[in-house]
């Protein structure tokens, strides 16, 4: 290419790949700069769950949107992108919790997406090696597994097929109105999507995204060991309690860390174990507290884990905002610039969804989902300084 | 000692073994050579022999991985074996009680152990380390995954008695069989479960080296924490600075509570428990593993590593009558084609890829050295009547198809190919140090001919102060200089500082010892023919089954990993990453992830650091 593309992507990741194939579908020549490698941030360290979420109504809308494009993609995915149907099972450990399964099925059966309660009976007849003792859960049969790595090289590959190109190890250093900055050149393209990640602000300063730090752990392989991937009806407590809307995210400030049971049965045959959320910034140390927290938790949903071999634990940053939720669509201090990032934990779920939304805002046509509540532009509390 | 054989149950067959037999070594003697099926469907068997290469797991108990070659025989033991850890077969997903069932673990209890230096590895440079700084007068704490000391090189140069064996009790609470000495009081807080064993006092060593270090440590107060395995390690600088759990409760407290010790806390599993150690200074002696280079028909059962073959040897596996090629470089080749030759194998072939000209320089070197001579002349006599032919490698291995092993080697001199008829093809290709522990504590490497090895200073004192490294992972060089990094980490380590006279001689030693290891590394440099990307369809990671075919040159170890799952099954990279790094030049750019080993989350689970924050008034 070209050093004049229509479009620059900055950014490999699920986000940046899902973009860079929906903007050369547009018939855009697409370049997209990775300061690593394709799917080596974020991605690399995600869980892969394809999760319709009911935060809020819109996260519902982009999650079940982009749910349906999955779906429709699942036929045409490589094995080793490891898509798995298998569905989310959320467990409700109490009564109480069960009233709020009947509510969430009728939440989603509502909107459209399937849904069934199960019963504690049910549950046990569909997940024998869960703790006894839980009141039931609610089947979402719809939601899905896959391997995000490859995911993103098959992004690629098919945004490659309609021209569009990929330099890796290409660090963008500034990002401005119609030009891309780095490695002393200078990229001059209409339209420039900043994916960049946690990393987005960086290059868009203002931009509400913050690094919230999650830990894994993996097992070997134990196939069978369970059938669906398995959550706490509590996870939302838990996943956006911390992130204080009223203050906004706080880089490199201590907020409370969460854990959450969350465990998924990979493809392989491993357990992948989460999940946890912290906002301290970048920080890399493993806080081996929470990690063994996290794993606590875990085995206290599905105590025959205790004897199953962990083989490595790693560490990941989401790029979480203030309202949990994107910011998709053009930026606008800086005219010809365009944000899709802080899709937090969802990055895999949405991407699709996303880059549909920004190509259809970009194309001007009018999007199957309302735009407004992405809008970059959004009111927002302020991130603090 | 003729103890009574042990009755096991192979595959449903009684068998009787010989008492102290590994696992793997009852299989080998009983005709089974497949210990697993792989992802592929094919079938696997020991290559390490010393608990890297993950290939010898079978189903011991019902608990599905356990590692034959680790694993030493009890009455009534039920080994299961060829059970394929495949990809999630649809049957299961039908009856899900007969997934792969993990061991049934009881509630571990969490040990603390406390000593002013830990030594971590009781091969000859932990061993000499421990001594020395025993004998200086700090208390000692030395742990190793094996029952008994020694490390690979002196692996039962001490004869084991009935018993004698307790590694990796598969079930909780499993106590260690081994009787030799008991928890010493001073210095050490909390119940361990499991061995805690002095030296071997009572048994009869082979090897008059190591008996020596064996009955210097047994002697030196130093203790033993046997069959246990370092899963993780933080050094206290940076537990000091980790992130709190849980906000701290009141007012946030100053950084870095004063007066801290420098050191390091290490986590421990130990019989299905977790022990946590607190070292004041630790020394890395975790020696070094086989290099081993993909052929086609590698990954055949029976074909081991060369020190592979001698551990299999060496935990009961008799080779007697089998007809045996040795291949591949470096020194370790006639010692063990010695070994293998008297214990009654047929040698056919030692066959050695550096030229004859670069190895008959290094021998003819030999004469300022004339110990080192004689013994490899004692070596080649042992095995005389077979040819050890120099400028010659294996290009491939195969099958007759009747059982699962290999049945011919094929071998070259880059001129003409030629095949040899045998029952075990050892190859490996020298040594890559095991720098899993120094680097997750950030301990800074330098290359060194070719790899990388542990920066240390002229006390053997890493980057990280307080952490000290001997032995091949500060540069491959053998027993002798193992021995001799060893006693200066441990004087070093137990004096701080003051180490005087004494030290300077080991120093003056060491140094010697360094120019022949550096001569060892010229002569037996690996030729490019055996360093050439394999073809495409030989596997490369045998854990995932990853063909040579699917990586891409261009990527990174990072790229291969998460794009194909090369490095990403139970060895972690262990066999397939040496040979990457010399293949591709791909070498590991991120920190070494945790657990150091595999380990039962139920165990992982307990292991905690010591809270970071003083308690609350």
């Amino acid at each position: 290419m070209s050093r004049r593309p229509d479009a620059v992507v900055v950014g490999a990741g699920i986000v940046g790949a899902a973009c860079a194939l929906a903007l050369a579908r547009e018939g855009l020549r697409v370049l997209v700069l990775e300061g690593g490698f394709a799917g080596g941030g974020a991605t690399a360290a995600a869980m892969g769950h394809l999760v319709v979420m009911d935060d809020s109504e819109a996260q519902f809308a982009l999650t079940a949107w982009s749910l349906r494009l999955w779906t429709e993609l699942a036929g045409e995915l490589p094995a080793d992108c490891e898509d798995d149907p298998c569905g989310t099972l959320w467990l409700a450990a109490s009564e109480a919790e069960m009233e709020r399964v009947r509510a969430k099925a009728g939440y989603y059966a509502a909107r459209g997406v399937a849904a069934e309660v199960l019963d504690a009976a049910q549950l046990r007849a569909a997940e024998p090696r869960l703790r006894r003792g839980l009141a039931g859960a609610l089947r979402v049969p719809g939601d899905r597994v896959i391997y995000p790595p490859n995911a993103v090289r098959f992004l690629l590959a098919r945004a490659a097929a309609h021209g569009a190109e990929l330099w890796e190890r290409f660090f963008v250093s500034r990002v401005a109105g119609g030009v891309v900055e780095g490695h002393g050149e200078r990229i001059a393209a209409p339209l420039v999507v900043n994916a960049a990640g946690a990393a987005a602000p960086a290059l868009t300063p203002g931009l509400p995204i913050a690094p919230r730090k999650g830990h894994l752990v993996i097992t070997d392989r134990y196939p069978g060991f369970c059938r669906h991937q398995l959550v706490e009806l509590g996870y939302l407590d838990s996943a956006h309690g911390t992130l204080d809307s009223a203050h906004g995210p706080r880089p490199g400030a201590a907020a409370p860390a969460s854990v959450a049971f969350n465990v998924q049965p990979r493809a392989t045959g491993q357990v992948l174990i989460g999940s946890s959320r912290e906002l301290v910034g970048w920080d890399r140390t493993r806080n081996h507290g929470l990690e063994r927290r996290m794993i606590g938790r875990a085995l206290g949903f599905l105590p025959p884990l205790a004897g199953v071999a962990a083989l490595r634990g790693w560490i990941g940053f989401r790029p979480a905002t203030p309202d949990n939720l994107p910011l998709i669509g053009p930026w606008p201090e800086t005219p010809g610039l365009w944000i899709a990032g802080g899709h937090e934990g969802l990055g895999i779920t949405t991407s699709l969804a996303t880059a549909r939304l920004l190509a259809d805002l970009v194309a001007g046509r009018r999007p199957e989902i309302d735009a407004a509540p992405f809008a970059p532009a959004r009111r927002l509390p302020p991130a603090a300084a | 000692m003729a103890a009574a054989p042990i009755a096991v149950r192979i595959d449903g067959r009684p068998v009787a073994v010989a008492p102290g037999t590994t696992v793997a070594a009852a299989l080998w003697n009983a005709g089974v050579f497949r210990c697993r099926t792989s992802l592929s469907g094919e079938a696997r068997g020991p290559l390490c022999g010393m608990g890297i290469c993950f290939e010898c797991r079978v189903t011991v108990d019902g608990a599905a991985h356990r590692r034959a070659c680790l694993l030493p025989c009890r009455a009534n033991m039920v080994i299961e074996t060829g059970k394929a850890a495949a990809a999630p077969d649809p049957a299961l997903f039908a009856a899900p009680e007969a997934a792969a069932a993990p061991a049934a673990v009881t509630p571990p209890t969490t040990a603390v152990l406390r000593a002013d230096v830990v030594v971590v590895g009781a091969g000859p440079a932990g061993l000499a380390a421990a001594c020395r700084a025993a004998e200086a007068g700090a208390s000692v704490l030395v742990i190793d995954a094996a029952a008994a000391p020694g490390g690979q090189i002196w692996r039962r140069a001490v004869a084991v008695g009935p018993g004698g064996g307790s590694r990796g009790g598969s079930k909780a609470g499993g106590r260690g069989g081994s009787k030799g000495g008991s928890l010493g009081a001073s210095g050490i807080g909390g119940e361990i479960k499991g061995t805690l064993a002095g030296g071997p006092a009572g048994r009869a060593p082979a090897n008059r080296l190591a008996r020596r270090w064996l009955e210097r440590f047994s002697a030196s107060g130093a203790r033993l924490l046997a069959s246990a395995t370092v899963i993780d390690a933080v050094t206290r600088a940076a537990i000091s600075e980790l992130p709190p759990a849980a906000p701290p409760a009141g007012p946030a407290p100053a950084a870095g509570p004063p007066g801290r010790p420098p050191g390091v806390t290490l986590l421990v599993e130990q019989a299905g428990g977790a022990v946590r150690v607190e070292a004041r200074r630790l020394v890395i002696a975790t020696g070094a593993s086989e290099r081993f280079l993909p052929f086609p028909g590698w990954t055949l059962p029976n074909v081991v590593g060369v020190g592979g073959a001698q551990a299999l040897l060496k935990s009961g596996a008799s080779l007697a009558g089998r007809r045996v090629v040795i291949a591949g470089s470096g020194p370790l080749l006639l010692p063990v084609a010695a070994a293998l030759a008297k214990a009654g194998a047929r040698i056919a072939l030692v066959a050695e890829q550096a030229p004859a000209r670069a190895v008959a320089r290094f021998a003819a070197g030999l004469w300022r050295r004339p110990r080192l001579l004689a013994q490899a002349l004692r070596y080649r006599a042992a095995f005389w009547r077979a040819p050890y032919r120099c400028g010659v490698w294996v290009s491939g291995a195969s099958g007759d198809g009747a059982i699962p092993a290999v049945h011919e080697a094929t071998l070259t001199n880059g001129i003409r190919s030629w095949r040899e008829r045998c029952d075990v093809l050892a190859c490996a290709y020298g040594l890559v140090p095991n720098l899993r522990l120094a680097r997750l504590l950030g301990c800074a490497l330098r290359s060194d001919g070719g790899g990388r090895v542990v920066r240390v200073d002229g006390a053997q004192q890493t980057s990280v102060p307080g952490v000290y490294c001997a032995g091949e992972p500060t540069g491959v060089g053998g027993v002798e200089q193992a021995l001799l990094t060893g006693q200066i980490a441990g004087l070093a380590a137990a004096a701080a500082g003051r180490e005087g006279r004494e030290l300077s001689g080991l120093q003056r030693r060491r140094d010697r010892g360094r120019r022949h290891a550096a001569a060892i590394d010229r002569a037996f440099q690996l030729r490019p023919q055996v360093r050439l990307p394999p073809a495409a369809e030989t596997l490369v990671c045998r854990c995932e089954d990853v063909p040579a075919g699917r990586l891409d040159a261009g990527w990174s170890l990072r790229q291969a990993k998460l794009y194909t799952r090369t490095g990403m099954g139970p060895c972690q990279g262990r066999i397939c990453g040496p040979a990457l790094e010399l293949l591709f030049g791909w070498d590991e750019p991120d920190p070494v992830k945790v657990p150091l080993e595999p380990v039962a989350l139920g165990v992982l689970a307990e292991m905690r650091l010591p809270e970071p924050f003083p308690p609350q008034p």
